[in-house]
């Protein structure tokens, strides 16, 4: 099931998508918004909710929102995918890269992701990113998928030459609106192999990136244990779980984000993430 | 004039701060505003001030418990490395631009709170912070005109994890262990706090003076890191800036003096106000 948050006529809604339209939930539950129709454990109830009735909307006539409107958290995972056949030195590294975003860096499907004025080095990574359902500390590895609600498609977009401004890369992953997430989640049932899935990232139907999980270095269960061991995990919070290869920085030269330039990113089940990209 | 977000018999509202108790003002203003980000997002500084003119105070400064300044914060920034002379001593070079990371409100207990002492890590740290209150949005500001966007300032204690500072390129995972740092007492409006560039900070564990610097010493001020962060972000009202901290922290000693259940943290910086918290058991 595909869950979505979203704008009709100027008011904020979420729903179920279905047969290229919308079942409106908002409409047909307390819940005010899908974070808290997730935190109450109500994506059964949806699923029933949805099976008896018909789109109330069609996709064509919304305003796409993140499908978590306020997330509360959104954690990164830093290289985190090995290139085919590649052998890591030592066994890889020790540990995984982790590092914060706030909402405001990314943008809504459909909505422009933004060039900054002082940096021509806007680049690309499209990621599986993973929604919380349900709280969680000290999450043991095998019991880790139990606490998500699905997953969604992140772009976590990054201005390189201010990533590395400075000890932390920070400023560099949060300029406003320079990555995108969405276009909705899909529930966990839906994924049946974490391993199998392709991500592909095409910018004006050119391919970039084209890598699938089965490379990814630190897998979803353990991101999950680990990031529980110093925080609680809320209902809603996401994790970006890494790039494969073939962002900008590694052409040469790079092919930084230019304004007019479309950015679609595709992982099955999950569906397709497009920005267009404009001058801040 | 302080401002405080606080519960009094169990419901969460905002007030003032006086040498003779607390004015409460959730819903007092002409914009029934419920939280102190409200009144930041309004720009309603003067407001409050003229509300509180000449009011009796509504309760002892005992009977309320502390939330966060603003505990609901769109963003923290964090400065690291800030201190001249504490980068000199550590054998550094002084950076040219600041190392910048964020930290989740939940990170922070506030005034009179417990932190927790991490579950798996002994090497728990402190650092003493003055903290910059942003009042209006900024986005492109000069340094020139930085401090126009802030409304006041508070106390940090930006608790870090070392250990876990060190998993990975990012510190991310040692600044961001739930109920490691200290946030509060209360904002400072920028009239009365004074020049950011001309506080003390000081620090304590248990009464024992640990850290003491000042923030004429920074390497990077209120005004230019309000300017740096808006090239990239738009700050918002009630975000918050941690701007470093001085030496003396736990893991500058040999051997370091990493902080146990049952420490009390104190931080001071001068004019703003003084932030104290205990450390309780892992969760």
């Amino acid at each position: 099931m595909k869950l979505i948050s979203y704008r009709h006529k100027g008011r904020e809604a979420f729903g179920v998508v279905k047969d290229g339209g919308i079942v409106d939930m908002t409409a047909r539950m307390d819940h005010p918004s899908l974070k808290q129709a997730i935190a109450g454990l109500s994506i059964n109830e949806m699923e029933k909710l949805a099976a008896a009735a018909d789109p109330d909307v069609s996709l064509d006539a919304i305003e796409y929102m993140f499908p978590i409107t306020t997330p509360e958290k959104i954690f990164c995972i830093g290289r985190n995918y090995r290139a085919y056949h590649e052998v890591l030195e030592d066994g890889g590294p020790k540990w995984p890269s982790i590092f914060p975003r706030f909402a405001s860096g990314f943008a809504p499907h459909g909505e422009a992701i933004l060039r900054p004025t002082v940096s021509e080095q806007l680049d690309y990574e499209g990621e599986i990113g993973v929604i919380i359902g349900k709280p969680g500390r000290h999450i043991p590895e095998e019991n880790a998928l139990d606490y998500v609600a699905g997953y969604t498609i992140i772009n976590e977009g990054s201005v390189r030459d201010w990533q590395s401004k400075g000890t932390q890369n920070c400023p560099g992953k949060n300029f406003h609106r320079s990555g995108g997430i969405g276009p909705w989640m899909v529930t966990r049932d839906e994924v049946t192999d974490l391993d199998a899935l392709q991500i592909k990232t095409t910018v004006d139907g050119d391919i970039r990136q084209d890598g699938g999980s089965d490379m990814m270095i630190f897998k979803i269960p353990f991101v999950i244990s680990h990031i529980s061991k110093f925080t609680w995990l809320e209902p809603g919070d996401m994790i970006a779980t890494g790039s494969p290869g073939g962002s900008a920085i590694e052409n040469n030269p790079p092919n930084w984000l230019k304004p007019g330039e479309s950015i679609s990113i595709n992982i099955e089940p999950i569906g397709t993430l497009t920005n267009p990209i404009a001058a801040e | 004039m302080k401002l405080a977000s606080f519960a009094i018999s169990g419901l969460e509202g905002f007030g003032a701060i006086t040498d003779d108790g607390v004015i409460g003002l959730t819903g007092r203003l002409a914009g029934r505003y419920q939280t102190l980000r409200e009144v930041l997002e309004a720009d309603a500084l003067d407001e409050a001030r003229a509300a509180i003119e000449g009011v009796e105070p509504d309760y002892p400064l005992d009977k309320i418990e502390f939330l966060l300044p603003v505990p609901n914060p769109e963003k923290i920034y964090c400065v690291g490395q800030n201190y001249r002379e504490h980068i000199l001593e550590m054998g550094y070079e002084i950076p040219t631009s600041p190392s910048i990371f964020s930290r989740y409100a939940r990170t922070f207990v506030p005034h009179n709170g417990r932190m927790d002492m991490p579950s798996h890590s002994e090497h728990f740290d402190y650092e003493a912070e003055m903290t910059v209150v942003i009042g209006r949005p900024a986005r492109h500001v000069s340094e020139a005109d930085a401090l126009d966007y802030v409304a006041g300032y508070t106390v940090a204690n930006d608790g870090s994890v070392r250990d876990w500072q060190a998993r990975g390129p990012q510190v991310a995972p040692g600044k961001n262990w739930e109920n490691s740092g200290m946030l509060g007492p209360w904002i400072t409006t920028a009239d009365e706090a004074g020049d950011p560039a001309n506080m003390s900070v000081r620090s304590w564990v248990n009464n024992e003076l640990r850290q003491e610097g000042h923030t004429s010493d920074l390497v990077f001020s209120a005004a230019f890191l309000v300017s740096y962060l808006s090239t990239f972000i738009t700050l918002m009202p009630g975000d918050m800036i941690t701007t470093g901290s001085p030496a003396g922290v736990a893991v500058g000693f040999n051997p370091p003096k990493w902080l146990k259940p049952g420490d009390r943290v104190e931080v001071e910086i001068g004019g703003v106000g003084r932030l104290a918290a205990e450390v309780g058991q892992p969760a």
